[in-house]
């Protein structure tokens, strides 16, 4: 049973030069990234916040599929899949606030 | 005069550090460290002479990282700061690194967005949320300013470790004497002009704290209804507007030689948030907030620069360095603010300057 895990953009900070790596016997995506944080030390804390939920600008795929239109966290995973956990395209807006000039 | 004098900043798109040996003459500069990465905050740990910075990149959620060879290199700690599961809070941007006092030297305390304290015993290798502030009985009536729910200040007291101050924006100042364990607010004579009630209990912005390093029981304040100064470590405060041309800004910093000479920037008001009369000025008072002059040598005459809340400090030298980031990328320093001189332009905006002396 392998499953085939792809990374990209800043997590290639945490797995180094690789990008792929195997996961064996994963059930579900929960599984596939605790697995995945045993092998590549505190990758799990930049893919999920601290619920377990994907990070709003971290994107997972399952053979191509979006897990937000899937079962999210709990998307089950199959021998032979192949997993995609991608930084979203996002820009051109303000996406944290200011670091702390213009608030009150 | 010390062998180093180092300034941190923090930028929009990463870590910068100028460095000077030859007493501030010149200045030569590394970064972007963590190049395109938000960093609120970054400073030096007297104690270990590492360099602690508050790392928030939006993809892969915040964290805190330490360098012990002046910003070089840097290393991410294990276990960032993180609410428990049992929280339905999640940790949205790291704001301030503080170190803890010399007789406790892996202790350090981070304040996060939404508003609570994390502590760190191991050099911020893993954090704890401290869970008397997240207790605080008037949490869930806490709201966000426009900035978010953020704890950006962090006193803790030299002579004992135990008596600490936060600052939560539009929320106010909570002090401890134990430890963590309670925490009470410590807001009386501040204004909340933004309120129905003007003297609240709570739900004051202070903008930012400091604490006189040699005179620990004074500590100033810039609020977004005005500057303050408290001579009885935080327990009660007393307005120092005085003839300034504005209750509003976000930087206070206190001369390192002199704990009655400190520093603001203010700015028009709340609404408009620009320098009054469209000049940037840099404002100081030798008798704690009684009488200010605008220290205006060297700054364009006509300028709409603003300064964040950690944009401005001073350094531990005699007469004491000012240095102030702008929120459009300019550095500039002073000798006691006589007059200021550019150390870099074209960086990106500035969130946090530090200077320390090594």
């Amino acid at each position: 049973m392998t499953i085939r895990v792809h990374v990209a953009g800043h997590l290639k900070d945490y797995t180094g030069r690789s990008v792929e790596v195997a996961i064996q016997g994963a059930k579900d995506i929960q599984d596939v990234v605790t697995q995945l944080d045993e092998m590549v030390p505190n990758i799990k804390d930049r893919i999920f916040d601290e619920h377990d939920r994907t990070r709003p600008y971290i994107n997972i795929y399952v053979n191509e599929e979006d897990i937000r239109g899937l079962d999210g966290e709990s998307t089950k995973t199959k021998d032979g899949d192949v997993i995609y956990i991608l930084p979203s395209v996002a820009g051109g807006k303000g996406l944290l606030s200011a670091g702390g000039g213009w608030t009150s | 005069m010390k062998e180093r004098n180092l300034v941190m900043l923090g930028t929009k798109k990463g870590v910068f550090v100028f460095e000077s040996l030859d007493g501030r003459r010149t200045w030569k500069s590394s970064g972007p460290h963590f190049k395109g990465t938000s960093i609120y905050h970054v400073t030096l740990d007297p104690r270990s002479r590492k360099m602690l910075a508050t790392v928030d990149n939006f993809i892969k959620g915040p964290t805190i990282a330490t360098s012990r060879d002046f910003g070089r290199t840097w290393k991410e700690g294990k276990r960032p700061p993180r609410f428990p599961k049992s929280s339905d809070w999640s940790v949205k941007q790291v704001w301030h690194i503080e170190p803890g006092v010399e007789e406790e030297p892996e202790v350090l305390y981070c304040g996060v967005d939404p508003a609570a304290l994390f502590r760190s015993e191991d050099g911020g290798e893993s954090w704890a949320l401290n869970a008397g502030l997240y207790n605080q009985e008037t949490r869930k009536k806490w709201n966000p300013g426009a900035g978010g729910l953020c704890l950006h200040s962090i006193l803790v007291d030299p002579r004992d470790p135990k008596t600490m101050h936060v600052a939560i924006s539009a929320v106010g100042i909570l002090k401890t004497r134990d430890g963590g364990e309670s925490w009470s607010f410590k807001n009386g004579n501040l204004r909340a002009d933004f309120s129905p009630n003007k003297y609240p209990e709570y739900g004051q912005c202070p903008h930012h704290l400091v604490r006189h390093p040699s005179r620990p029981d004074v500590i100033y304040q810039q609020n977004h209804c005005g500057e303050y100064r408290s001579d009885d470590n935080g327990e009660t405060w007393e307005e120092m507007v005085g003839n300034l041309p504005s209750r509003f800004g976000f930087p206070i910093a206190v001369d390192y030689n002199d704990p009655k000479r400190v520093y603001v920037a203010p700015e028009e008001s709340g609404e408009a948030r620009v320098p009054p009369d469209g000049r940037f000025l840099v404002w100081a008072s030798d008798d704690e907030g009684r009488r200010w002059s605008a220290l205006g040598s060297g700054l364009p005459k006509r300028s709409f620069y603003n300064v964040y809340r950690e944009g401005m400090d001073t350094d531990e030298e005699d007469p004491s360095g000012v240095y102030v980031g702008t929120g459009t990328g300019q550095l500039y320093f002073s000798k006691a603010g006589a007059k200021w001189t550019l150390i870099a332009d074209g960086l990106p905006p500035i969130f946090s300057v530090s200077a320390a002396s090594a």
